[in-house]
C-alpha cells in the first residue's frame, strides 16, 4: 500500500520524567528522565522503527502512545486528537484503534485461556459480532497470521504452542479489531532468526492488507531497515537522527547511529564494510557526576563519542535539525557526507536480527 | 591429537511421553586453540550438548551411545569425583543472562576468589586476590572495581566478570551459551571481541552455542549446524557460509536481511521441526526441504563429504 503524507500520530514535546521513591538506601527521591521533548510523526499506513538500547526510552515512547502511561509534558495525537485527554466512549474508541504487542508472548498470554478465547476477547469487550459470527471471524485471522488450519488451534493453550506460534497469537488478538495503529515492541527479541523472519513479514501483511501504521520499537537497526518505511534512533531518550531507513542506513550521519551500525553482528562477505570507528573504548569520567549533576545540559552521547569536541557538546544539548528535507540529526558536528565512503559491494554481507 | 572428539554421541531425555532424542549421532573434533560455533533453533539440542560436555545434565538425561574424547580419555566414563576435576579447571563455561549468575549478596572479586579457592585449595589468599586482578586486568574490568557488588556493574562488566570466572582455572576448554543475550547490540560486539581476544591470546579452544548465526561468526573459525538433535552440515566458516550444503543451512541464511542493495523479502523456513519423542525414520528436514526427493522421507541420511573439512548429512546433497 501507499504511504500517505498525512500523520496519524504526532508526538509534539513529549517528555517523561519518572520518579523513584525514596527508600531505605537513598532519602531523597531521584528523577529519570525517560524520554525527553519527543517531536515525531507517524504517516498513515507506514512502518516507524524506533531504534534504541535498553534504556533509551523507546520503549516508554510505545506505552505512551497505547496509554499504558501519561505524559509528563506534551501532546500526543492520535488522528488529530490529543489522546492525553480522552474519557469514555472516546477513550474506549481509541482503545479499540490503538493495539500493541508485546516482546515476550511467553509472558503476554493467559495460560489459562485458550487461543479462541484469548483472539475473540478483544470482540466481546468492543461488542464486535455475535456468538454465531465470531468463531468465523477469529479462524480468518488466525489463518492469516499463518496458523492453519485454524480449528486445530482454537482448542489449545498457549503451552501448546512454540515462541513463534504464540507471537502470531499475540498478533491475531492485536490485529482482530482492525486497529489503525499498533506498537509492537521488540515482538521478535525471544525469538530464533528464521523464526523472526516469519513475524516480521506477517506485520508486512497486515500493513498491506489492512493499512495499519505501525510503530516497531526495536535494538537493531538491521531489523528495522527490512521492516520500516522510516527510523529513529534514541539514545538516553533524546532522538538522534531521523528519516528514511534507506538514508540512514545507507548514510548514517550521527556518531550514535553509526555506532550502532559499526556494533552489529554480522556473516558472510563483509570484508568491504565501512567501519566508522565513533565509539569510544572508554568513556569519558566525571561528566556525569560531576559539579552541578542533573542540571548541566550536554550532549548525552558525548561520553561515549570520539568525534566529540569538548566545548560545545559537554557544555550544550544540541538541537534536532535537518540535514535535509525528511533527515534530521542532534549533533553539533554532523558527519560530513564524503565521509561515507564506498559501503557498498557488500550485499553479500548479512546481519543478525 | 585433537583436543576434543565427540563421536556417535547420543543423548536423550526420560518424559512422560517417552524418550526425547535430544541429541542423535553426532560427530565432531576440535582442535586445541580452535574455536566451534554451534548454531541451530531452539530445541535443536546445541544447549545439551554444551552441558554434557560439562557434565552437567539435568537428573532425566543420559548419554545413551558415543565418545567424549577429551585429551584422549573419554568423559562419559567419568564420575562425579573426576568431573570435579574436570570442571572449570579444564572445560569452564560462560553462562548466559549475565544478571543472574552473580550472587547479589557478594562481592564481585570474592565470588571470583572462591571459584580459585574451592579449585585450589592449597593457594594462599594473597596469591588468590592476585590472581583475581590479573583477571580484571585480563577481561578489562577496572581493578578498582574488585570489591564492588554486582549491581554496581553494568551489565557489560557483569558478563565480564562471568568471562573472568570461567577463565579463573587456566582451563583448556571453554563452552559459551549465549553469552550475549540481554546485552545490547554495543555491549555485545565488545563481549565478542573480547572472548576472541582472549581466545587467541590464551590459546583457548571454545565451543560457541548459539541461535544466532551472525554471532558466532564474528568470533568462531568452524561452524556446526544443528536441526533436530543432529549435526547437519559442519565445516570452515567461509565455506559453510559461502557455499552452503545442507538444505537446511541454506535455509537459514535466508533468514538474515543485508543492509545494502535492494531490500529482498525474507524467506524463513515453512512449518516446525519434527517431534523428538519419535523422530520421522529418514531425514528429519525433509518436510521442510524444497530439495527433497522420493527417498528422502523413508531413507536416514549419510554424510557427504564436500570439502577437504565441510560435510553434510544429507542424500540428495552430493
Amino acid at each position: 500500500m501507499e504511504v500517505t503524507g498525512e500523520h496519524i500520530v504526532e508526538f509534539e514535546g513529549v517528555t517523561k520524567i519518572y520518579k523513584s521513591k525514596a527508600s531505605l538506601f537513598s532519602r531523597s527521591s531521584e528523577e529519570v528522565v525517560a524520554l525527553r521533548d519527543l517531536t515525531l510523526n507517524i504517516r498513515k499506513g507506514e512502518i516507524f522503527g524506533l531504534v534504541g538500547e535498553s534504556g533509551s526510552g523507546k520503549t516508554t515512547a510505545g506505552r505512551l502512545l497505547v496509554k499504558l502511561e501519561e505524559p509528563t509534558e506534551g501532546v500526543i495525537k492520535l488522528d488529530g486528537t490529543d489522546i492525553t485527554k480522552l474519557k469514555g466512549g472516546r477513550l474506549k474508541e481509541f482503545r479499540r484503534n490503538v493495539q500493541m504487542i508485546f516482546q515476550d508472548p511467553y509472558q503476554s498470554l493467559n495460560p489459562q485461556v485458550s487461543i479462541f478465547e484469548a483472539v475473540c476477547e478483544p470482540l466481546v469487550i468492543h461488542g464486535i459480532g455475535n456468538s454465531g459470527n465470531r468463531k468465523e471471524m477469529v479462524e480468518e485471522m488466525l489463518a492469516l497470521v499463518g496458523l492453519s488450519p485454524p480449528e486445530d488451534f482454537l482448542a489449545r493453550y498457549p503451552h501448546q504452542l512454540s515462541g513463534g506460534q504464540r507471537q502470531r497469537v499475540a498478533i491475531a488478538r492485536a490485529m482482530i479489531l482492525k486497529p489503525t495503529m499498533v506498537v509492537a515492541d521488540e515482538p521478535t527479541s525471544m525469538l530464533d532468526a528464521s523464526i523472526s523472519a516469519q513475524i516480521f513479514n506477517i506485520l508486512l501483511d497486515m500493513r498491506e492488507r489492512f493499512q495499519v501504521s505501525i510503530l516497531f520499537i526495536t535494538h537493531s537497526l538491521a531489523a528495522a531497515r527490512y521492516l520500516c518505511d522510516r527510523l529513529g534512533v534514541i539514545y538516553k531518550g533524546s532522538l538522534m537522527e531521523l528519516g528514511p531507513s534507506g538514508v540512514i542506513i545507507a548514510e548514517p550521519r550521527h556518531p550514535y547511529t553509526q555506532a550502532l551500525i559499526d556494533a552489529l553482528p554480522k556473516f558472510g562477505q563483509c570484508g568491504s564494510v565501512f567501519h566508522y570507528g565513533t565509539l569510544l573504548a572508554e568513556e569519558r569520567r566525571g561528566i556525569e557526576d560531576g559539579e552541578g549533576k542533573g542540571t548541566k545540559e550536554f550532549c548525552p552521547f558525548f561520553p561515549r563519542c570520539r568525534p566529540a569536541r569538548a566545548e560545545k557538546c559537554a557544555n550544550a544539548m544540541p538541537r534536532l535539525e535537518n540535514l535535509s528535507p525528511g533527515h534530521a540529526i542532534r549533533c553539533f558536528f554532523p558527519a560530513r557526507p564524503s565521509l561515507q565512503v564506498e559501503t557498498a559491494g557488500s550485499s553479500k554481507c548479512y546481519y543478525g536480527i | 591429537m585433537a583436543l576434543l572428539e565427540i563421536e556417535g554421541l547420543s543423548i536423550g531425555y526420560g518424559t512422560r511421553n517417552g524418550l526425547l532424542r535430544a541429541v542423535e549421532d553426532v560427530s565432531f573434533t576440535l582442535e586445541a586453540g580452535g574455536s566451534l560455533g554451534l548454531v541451530g533453533e531452539s530445541g535443536c539440542g546445541k544447549t545439551t550438548l554444551g552441558m554434557a560436555l560439562m557434565g552437567l545434565l539435568p537428573p532425566n538425561g543420559k548419554i545413551m551411545a558415543g565418545k567424549i574424547l577429551f585429551e584422549g580419555q573419554d568423559l562419559k566414563e567419568s564420575t562425579e569425583e573426576q568431573w570435579r576435576k574436570i570442571r572449570w579447571r579444564k572445560i569452564s563455561m560462560i553462562f548466559q543472562a549475565a544478571m543472574n549468575a552473580l550472587n547479589p549478596v557478594h562481592r564481585v572479586g570474592d565470588q571470583i576468589a572462591e571459584a580459585i579457592s574451592t579449585h585450589r585449595p592449597e593457594m594462599p589468599e594473597r596469591e588468590i586476590m592476585e590472581r583475581v586482578a590479573e583477571l580484571y586486568r585480563l577481561v578489562g574490568i577496572p581493578v578498582e572495581r574488585i570489591k564492588d557488588y554486582p549491581h554496581q556493574y553494568s551489565g557489560g562488566m557483569r558478563q565480564r566478570a562471568i568471562i573472568a570466572m570461567a577463565l579463573a582455572c587456566n582451563p583448556r576448554l571453554i563452552i559459551a551459551d549465549e553469552p550475549t543475550t540481554a546485552l545490547d547490540v554495543i555491549v555485545q560486539d565488545q563481549i565478542l571481541k573480547e572472548i576472541k581476544k582472549l581466545q587467541e591470546k590464551l590459546g583457548l579452544s571454545i565451543i560457541f552455542i548459539s541461535h544466532d548465526i551472525s554471532i558466532v561468526a564474528e568470533v568462531c573459525e568452524d561452524i556446526g549446524v544443528m536441526y533436530a538433535g543432529q549435526l547437519v552440515e559442519w565445516g570452515p566458516k567461509e565455506a559453510v557460509f559461502e557455499n552452503p550444503v545442507h538444505p537446511y543451512t541454506k535455509a537459514l541464511l535466508a533468514s538474515y536481511p543485508t543492509l545494502m542493495g535492494e531490500r529482498e523479502r525474507l524467506r524463513p523456513i515453512p512449518g516446525e521441526p519434527p517431534n523428538l519423542v519419535s523422530p520421522p525414520p529418514g531425514c528429519r528436514f525433509c518436510d521442510r526441504c524444497p530439495s527433497a526427493g522420493k527417498s528422502c522421507k523413508s531413507q536416514a541420511p549419510v554424510w557427504a563429504q564436500v570439502g577437504p573439512r565441510h560435510k553434510a548429512l544429507c542424500n540428495a546433497c552430493s
